[in-house]
């Protein structure tokens, strides 16, 4: 059976039911649009979830990895890491990556949004900080944040829907470390409640937010949107690949063709195309979208498509104390985070700088894991003393490092690899820039001064992580010129003008920061101009 | 796919010693039945890693030996999956999890912290550290 069209002719269908989508059909349908969203996978299934019982760690390395090669899922497509430094973790159905994301929230500070004007380097966003910040607000509202105001890194953090989470004792220890340092440091905003909130339970610091959070205190949107969403008439289909964007002989796209779940291949019209499919996702689905018109995929005039890819490198510092502080006994999240070598300082021989997190480093048999202990085996006469000194009394700062676009990191179809669908995969070619890999080595060694501050008898570097690609930007870039760039300010494609772009996939710099929060916010200021302009949008009839 | 043989627990249970030996008031694995009973839980819950543990333990070959240190020396494939196997075994013994000081996770209500003002105060004293956006007419500087 090929190409029936699906029941009804939509206004919007939008493609991923992650957050830039579940911000996308909120937004919409609340203006009385016709939603269709079509979801790569299905519904999270937290019956399925350990973080109550033993197993919790063992299926943190299987069924609730985020690596999609680790779970290998149906729903996930074949990805080609073989010339890339980082793999990426993204989880494909409801919720999106978010899923099995720590909850971290993070806004971007202003300095993100101008990088070469400030630092000469990449490019400026064509938005401002000030344009995007009313945004963060009503995002921050819908996804039940909590975290203390005022943080002196960003001009108007005045308030949080909830209190922040306890900071723990460790987060305490580098709080009072960094005070005496001088340093920067805030108590940890997270997308995780701390009572209960709209459809989010509060927090029961299982400390175990990434592998299948039963109490739904974090928030994905297949806890904070979609329930609501189904019940205000957004149709979703689950199990549903995306194979193709349609467009008529004006260039207009006229709809979305997938195969269902039962392996048939079906067509969903729409006046309106929203691609919120993630930096891997969604211009595999603009290259595979290709016709006479658009030879080399959808919105390529400028052949920026798949380029620019930018993964934020990562590294980890844990230090070993001899004070005992229950890491598991928390949120995981941020207790607390440090922008204090975040902005650029051009002493220091490089541009832009890194956010770190306090992160636990959790039970028993994290403590034999590659990461973030470096990789040597510990097994054989020192496990005992090892698992003794490390469970219990280490906790790590995450560095999330700021990369900066290059059109050489970039995404490509594989048409060697097929999905269950017969849809190509994707190939990733990513390398990490010098000045990634110096901003890197800066960050850790602060990060082990001010882990030795806090009391720690020991410092363990992992440099660079390679199974740490939970960020995947900048495939779709945003910028005012159509020579240079996919989509505008508003996220409308340059070239289809009824195509909208809502996720990460559209910035153009990386900041150094968990995106969640600005591809909501960016999501949430694209549809609310559409709909603002909904009687001059064109659209396909 | 089915577990493991005797023969095959005989040999993990040999392997687990060497991974996990008895010291410092700790049991080895084999002494809290890692190759029994806890494997077995494992693959309830990892039945990808029956196929894991079974080739690693077909690599290594007779004699088997002495220490970790020698085993590891032989750069064998599936040592690393099979000594995670066995190591999340013997930690779900619960006289081991009780040992190292490890409960499952529990329920800890919310108790929020009532002096983060003063904490943040030295943070805000120092003022604001962002770079703020630059006017519209500002000019890039050299890289």
């Amino acid at each position: 059976m090929q190409n029936p069209s699906a029941p009804d002719r939509a206004d919007v269908v939008i493609v991923g039911a992650g957050p830039a989508g579940a911000v996308a059909a909120r937004r919409f349908v609340e203006a009385g649009h016709r939603v269709v969203c079509i979801e790569q996978g299905d519904w999270p299934d937290y019956s399925a979830s350990h973080v109550a019982d033993e197993y919790l760690e063992l299926s943190a390395a299987k069924q609730w990895n985020p690596q999609p090669a680790v779970r290998q899922a149906p729903s996930d497509y074949p990805i080609d890491t073989s010339e890339s430094d980082v793999e990426p973790l993204i989880w494909n159905g409801v919720g999106g990556s978010t899923v099995m994301y720590a909850g971290i929230w993070m806004r971007l500070m202003p300095s993100d949004f101008r990088v070469r004007t400030l630092d000469g380097v990449a490019d400026d966003w064509p938005l401002s900080y000030e344009d995007l910040s009313p945004y963060y607000d009503r995002i921050e509202a819908d996804f039940g944040v909590s975290g203390y105001p005022g943080d002196t890194a960003f001009p108007d953090i005045t308030s949080y829907p909830m209190k922040p989470a306890p900071i723990g004792q460790g987060g305490r220890m580098m709080a009072e470390a960094h005070n005496r340092l001088g340093w920067h440091w805030w108590p940890g905003s997270n997308a995780i409640a701390t009572e209960d909130y709209r459809n989010q339970g509060a927090c029961v610091q299982r400390g175990a937010c990434m592998w299948g959070c039963i109490n739904k205190a974090k928030a994905s949107p297949d806890v904070t949107h979609w329930p609501d969403l189904l019940k205000q008439g957004v149709r979703l289909v689950t199990n549903a690949t995306a194979q193709e964007i349609e467009t008529d002989s004006s260039g207009l796209a006229t709809a979305v063709v997938y195969t269902d779940r039962d392996g048939v291949t079906r067509r969903q019209e729409a006046g309106l195309v929203v691609l919120a499919a993630n930096g891997l996702g969604t211009p595999r689905l603009l290259q595979l979208s290709t016709s006479k018109r658009f030879p080399n995929g959808l919105a390529n005039s400028s052949g920026m498509v798949g380029k620019r890819l930018m993964m934020h490198p990562f590294a980890a510092v844990v230090g070993v104390f001899d004070d005992e502080f229950d890491p598991w006994k928390s949120v995981w999240g941020q207790p607390i985070y440090s922008l204090e070598f975040y902005e650029t300082v051009k002493s220091r021989g490089f541009v832009r700088g890194a956010k770190w997190n306090v992160t636990p480093t959790g039970g028993p048999q994290s403590m034999t894991a590659a990461f973030p202990w470096g990789g040597k085996p510990i097994w054989g006469d020192r496990f005992h003393e090892t698992v003794k000194d490390r469970l219990g009394h280490s906790l790590a700062w995450g560095i999330v490092a700021e990369d900066l676009p290059e059109e050489h990191n970039r995404v490509e179809l594989d048409h060697g690899s097929l999905d269950r669908a017969g849809v190509p995969g994707v190939k990733m070619i990513y390398r990490t820039a010098q000045n990634t890999k110096d901003l890197l080595a800066f960050n850790v060694d602060r990060a082990a001064e001010s882990l030795r501050e806090a009391g720690a008898k020991e410092t363990i570097v992992a440099p660079m992580i390679r199974e740490t690609g939970w960020h995947i930007l900048g495939t779709a870039t945003m910028g005012d010129d159509p020579g240079s760039s996919v989509v505008d300010q508003w996220g409308r494609a340059h070239d289809v003008p009824n195509l909208l772009i809502v996720d990460g996939s559209t910035w153009p710099t990386s900041s150094g920061m968990n995106p969640t929060p600005t591809i909501a916010a960016f999501s949430l200021r694209a549809v609310e101009h559409a709909v603002q302009n909904s009687g001059s949008q064109a659209v396909a009839s | 796919m089915s577990g493991l043989d005797t023969s095959e627990r005989t040999r993990l249970a040999v392997v687990a010693d060497l991974l996990i030996p008895r010291s410092d008031g700790m049991p080895s694995g084999s002494d809290a039945d890692a190759h029994g009973e806890y494997i077995d839980r494992v693959f309830g819950v990892r039945p990808d890693l029956i196929e894991a543990v079974r080739t690693g333990l077909t690599e290594i070959v007779d004699p088997v030996p002495a220490t970790f240190a020698e085993l590891q020396e032989r750069g064998l494939p599936g040592l690393r999956s099979l000594a995670d196997a066995v190591t999340a075994a013997y930690f779900l013994n619960p006289e081991v999890a009780a040992l190292v000081g490890y409960r499952k996770r529990s329920v800890i209500p919310i108790r929020f912290d009532g002096d983060l003002e003063s904490l943040v105060a030295p943070v805000t004293q120092r003022g604001a550290i962002y770079r703020p956006t630059p006017s519209p007419h500002a000019t890039a500087p050299t890289p």
